[in-house]
């Protein structure tokens, strides 16, 4: 076996082995609907029936009825901003769950005041462990805080509500924007309550803000009221929505970039064009030898 | 090609290695594993809070600030504190407990004073006295056991001085000052409340007296009693004095003693369905009187509110649908006989108005419709009868669960097909209930079409099978119907259909044709293709130009080892001949020489050294010598003469 065989077959067999273990090795990315780790979403797709939406492109038709979880972590084009906007005029619920992030050019885009302040939040006193992870107690009754007495955030920020919208939820006085970083309240830091959570209609539909997508996130789903304030969220506008997580602004990992491209791949090889592609590249390789023989036959 | 092949798949290998390092490295995200995090209490926090409790105190804010002190319960204390921080929190609702009573009891004392009612305002201030003992009290404890204590256990007297506990401390004590000001404050208006007391005393006004008699004793709500009494000072009648009736202490009348100082007023029994109330008269001296007579109040009188009640019982379905109405029945029954004429009733469901409607017999039906919106599960519908006239209200729950109906579909598909080509999928979805235009989704192996029922529930949907990736196999054909009535759920159907991708096993058909013509030519070019022997001697090939069967190459050896191997050449053609066994090229001399072996016969020993010595001539480092050669041509001569001699 010559050298270049033994490596072509060599490189063929690590690229089907790597393309095995990348398929089938869950994601530890966050908020994907794919990853089981603490940090996934996967128990919030299962629990809530909820699809991973992997192109704003791909939006329904008809929104109403249907409920559309967007964590912006990465920026928005103009096309997608319209997307939204349409879907949300029409009668979708988008819930706009944002810490750090690009939630503030969705709600720029829309036209809405309010806005992400994207300085970390922390409560020394009213928490879960530690200031970061603040214990939200302070409700404005309505459907959406029907039983749920606190809810946990992970690393949140709070939100600057103005005319239009209603304040859902807030954090307690001892909480304050960490503006210094330096995890201690300084003088001219905003001290609580900051709301963490307010809704807002718009056209036919309504915009819900929650300063802090970890809810969703595996670890966090379970703790207090978070599963039970989710459901309400999510019920708002029906109560049997259809649930869209969107992926396509999360932060993308060259294992799940591969795990797209593979499927990408995948999509291809099952349309008509990539199978009539696959076929000829067979029959190329088969025959060749053929045509090569027949060549060499015809020169001698 | 090979070369470029093989750098593609080196190149497309190098991409996905790349993709590896994700496996073990995550990019900094903003959220940390609650489970991992560490826990922690901040100190400073807690004696900020409790700081801004006792503002609230200091403020006279004591609803707020037991407010606040209530959300302790949700803040994060470990178990090591959370005794010391229970205790300061009891002596802080404590505090506010009494220091509310006290306002309360010198604020009754005050009015009262206002009033000259002296004796009970002599009451309130021994009470406001007590309290103040109290306030002090808990206030002391909450420094000492509170405060010292507290901050003894979360450090604060380990940090350094100007350190932010030390700060939050200090704070504290500052607060606490604050709330000192407000008992001192409190002190100083029971003091003067006490001196405003005792002046009214050192006038030595007169007494007064007054009287109250009810006619009748028991009356319906919305009926008027006559309430008579006197106003005397030291038993002589006080004439033209303005009396205050009082009902459960709020007043709601106003008579004036006559000449002699009798009074007689109609009080009216309001609309409030209680068994008794409390009737008083009040005498406050007048701008004339104020440094004459003191104020009195009449004895209480109780006087039996009478009503009748009301009693509902009410039927209604244990089941009722999104949008759907149903009936919902009541009765109406009094022991006051026309209970129900024109009462008003509302049904609510979670709380939120069905109905309301205006009965006029005791039997009533009403027919309401659950929101389509509405969530299913148990929910409880609510029946209430505002009250009426003489007649009390009353309410009424009964639990109503909210379910939705699944329609039946059935589906008609075939159970086998070859794709590509178009599926006829069909069926009928009905339900016990109204079903119309329900929408039908067909969905099969990634490719899927929509359509709506008719009017009879009839769908027919036709799904364009492309090619795929399948070959051969079962696929699940689903079907899902979404009617748009909210009392109808969605309803998902699964039918397996057995496919035949012709396009495919066509194509892999061909390719495997292919395939196998190219391994047959393949084999058949090797099995002809002419193999020079791996001779490190000098030869020359001639190539043969006749056809098969004769495949062996005709080759020419020089000097003695040349003369060696043509010599087992030739045994080796003769040996081909008579054992029929073929020497292919992927034979060795020795495993020929095995095969051959059992056809032999006694030739055998002759091709055995004959092989060994072409085996050692070709192998070794050995150059052979003539003797050798000729021996190799004596053997030959040998093998030739019993094979041939055989095959003869």
């Amino acid at each position: 076996m010559d050298w270049r065989r033994f490596l072509s077959i060599l490189a063929l067999a690590i690229i089907v082995l790597l393309a095995i273990v990348i398929w089938f090795y869950p994601s530890s990315e966050d908020f994907r609907v794919e990853n089981p780790f603490w940090n996934g979403a996967k128990a919030f797709a299962a629990h809530f029936d909820a699809s991973p939406l992997r192109s704003l492109q791909d939006l329904p038709t008809n929104p109403e009825g249907t409920v559309l979880v967007v964590i912006p972590y990465t920026d928005f084009t103009e096309a997608e901003l319209a997307g939204l906007e349409s879907y949300v005029s029409g009668g979708g619920t988008l819930i706009l769950a944002d810490d750090y992030g690009y939630g503030n050019e969705v709600l720029d885009y829309l036209g809405l005041d309010a806005r992400f302040v994207g300085e970390p939040l922390l409560d020394p006193l009213f928490n879960y462990k530690n200031g970061w992870f603040p214990r939200v107690t302070d409700f404005t009754p309505s459907s959406m805080t029907e039983d749920v007495e606190s809810v946990i955030l992970n690393h949140a920020t709070s939100l600057e509500t103005g005319s239009g919208f209603e304040v859902i939820a807030q954090t307690s006085k001892s909480s304050f924007l960490d503006l210094n970083g330096n995890l201690k309240w300084d003088e001219g830091e905003p001290t609580g309550p900051l709301p963490i959570s307010a809704q807002a209609s718009v056209g036919e539909g309504v915009v819900i803000l929650l300063a802090d997508p970890s809810i969703v996130l595996n670890s966090m789903r379970g703790l207090e009221d978070n599963e039970r304030f989710t459901k309400n969220i999510l019920e708002i506008g029906s109560p049997e929505p259809e649930i869209l997580l969107d992926q396509s602004h999360l932060p993308e990992a060259s294992l799940d970039e591969a795990k797209g491209r593979l499927r990408v791949a995948r999509d291809a090889l099952s349309s008509p064009l990539g199978i009539m592609g696959l076929v000829a590249a067979v029959l190329t390789v088969t025959l060749m030898p053929i045509w090569r023989r027949r060549k060499g036959g015809n020169n001698g | 090609m090979k070369r470029l092949l093989a750098i593609l798949l080196i190149v497309i290998l190098a991409t996905l290695i790349f993709c590896v390092p994700v496996l073990a490295n995550l990019p900094h995200v903003p959220h940390e594993d609650p489970a991992t995090a560490e826990s922690s209490i901040d100190a400073r926090s807690l004696l900020w809070y409790y700081g801004d409790v006792l503002t609230l105190v200091s403020l006279g804010e004591y609803e707020s600030a037991e407010a606040l002190i209530q959300r302790l319960g949700h803040a994060n204390i470990s178990d090591e504190y959370k005794d010391v921080v229970d205790r300061y929190s009891d002596l802080a609702c404590e505090l506010l407990t009494t220091l509310d009573n006290l306002d309360e009891a010198l604020g009754e004392a005050s009015s009262l004073l206002e009033q000259y009612r002296i004796d009970e305002a002599a009451v309130r201030l021994g009470e406001a006295r007590v309290l103040f003992d109290q306030v002090e009290s808990i206030l002391s404890d909450i420094e000492e056991e509170g405060i010292e204590e507290l901050s003894s256990h979360l450090g604060v007297f380990d940090t350094p001085a100007g350190s932010l506990e030390r700060e939050a401390y200090g704070s504290l004590h500052a607060v606490i000052d604050m709330v000192e000001e407000l008992i001192d404050e409190s002190q100083s208006l029971l003091e003067s409340l006490s001196g405003e007391s005792a002046a009214i005393e050192e006038k030595e006004l007169q007494p007064t007296t007054i009287t109250l008699q009810l006619s009748p004793a028991a009356a319906f709500v919305g009926e008027t009693i006559t309430a008579k009494g006197s106003l005397t000072s030291e038993e002589e009648p006080l004439p033209n004095r303005s009396i205050t009736m009082l009902l459960d202490g709020e007043p709601v009348a106003t008579a004036t003693a006559g000449s002699s100082g009798s009074f007689e007023v109609q009080v009216s029994i309001p609309f409030e369905y209680v068994l008794t109330m409390t009737v008083e008269a009040l005498y406050v001296p007048g701008d004339d009187d104020r440094d004459r007579y003191l104020a009195s109040v009449s004895p209480s009188r109780e006087i039996d509110v009478m009503f009748y009640r009301t009693e509902l019982e009410i039927e209604a379905p244990d089941e009722a649908y999104p949008g759907l109405p149903v009936v919902v029945s009541g009765e109406i029954a009094s022991e006051g006989g026309e209970a129900a004429d024109g009462r008003n009733v509302k049904v609510l469901l979670r709380g939120g108005l069905l109905a309301t409607l205006s009965v006029q017999e005791e039997r009533f039906d009403v027919e309401v419709t659950p929101e389509p919106g509405i969530s299913v599960g148990e929910h409880t519908l609510t029946v209430t009868v505002d009250p009426q006239g003489r007649y009390a209200g009353v309410s009424k729950g009964t639990p109503l669960n909210i379910v939705k109906i699944l329609p039946e579909v059935d589906v008609h598909a075939p159970t086998f097909t070859l794709i590509p080509s178009t599926i006829h999928v069909s069926g009928r979805v009905s339900s016990a209930l109204q079903l119309e235009a329900a929408r039908v989704s067909v969905e099969m192996g990634g490719t899927s079409t929509e359509v709506e029922t008719l009017e009879d529930g009839e769908f027919s949907a036709k799904l364009s099978m492309g090619l795929d990736l399948v070959f051969v196999g079962l696929e699940e054909l689903v079907v899902k119907v979404e009617p748009v009535e909210p009392w109808h759920g969605p309803v998902e159907v699964k039918v397996r259909v057995f496919v035949i991708n012709l396009t495919n096993v066509g194509l892999t058909v061909v390719a495997a044709a292919v395939l196998g013509v190219l391994l047959v030519t393949k084999r058949r070019g090797r099995t002809g293709k002419e193999e020079a022997p791996p001779l490190d001697a000098p030869l020359v090939v001639e190539r043969r130009t006749e056809a098969a069967p004769v495949a062996k190459p005709a080759v020419k050896f020089e000097g003695i080892k040349g003369r060696l191997l043509e010599a087992y050449l030739r045994a080796a053609v003769v040996v081909e001949e008579a054992t029929r066994v073929r020497m292919e090229p992927h034979m060795t001399l020795r495993e020929f020489m095995r095969e051959a072996t059992p056809r032999m016969h006694s030739a055998f020993e002759a091709f055995a050294r004959l092989t060994a010595l072409a085996e050692r001539a070709l192998y070794s480092s050995h150059v052979p010598e003539a003797e050798e050669a000729a021996e190799a041509e004596k053997l030959t001569l040998e093998v030739e003469e019993v094979l041939k001699g055989g095959l003869a």
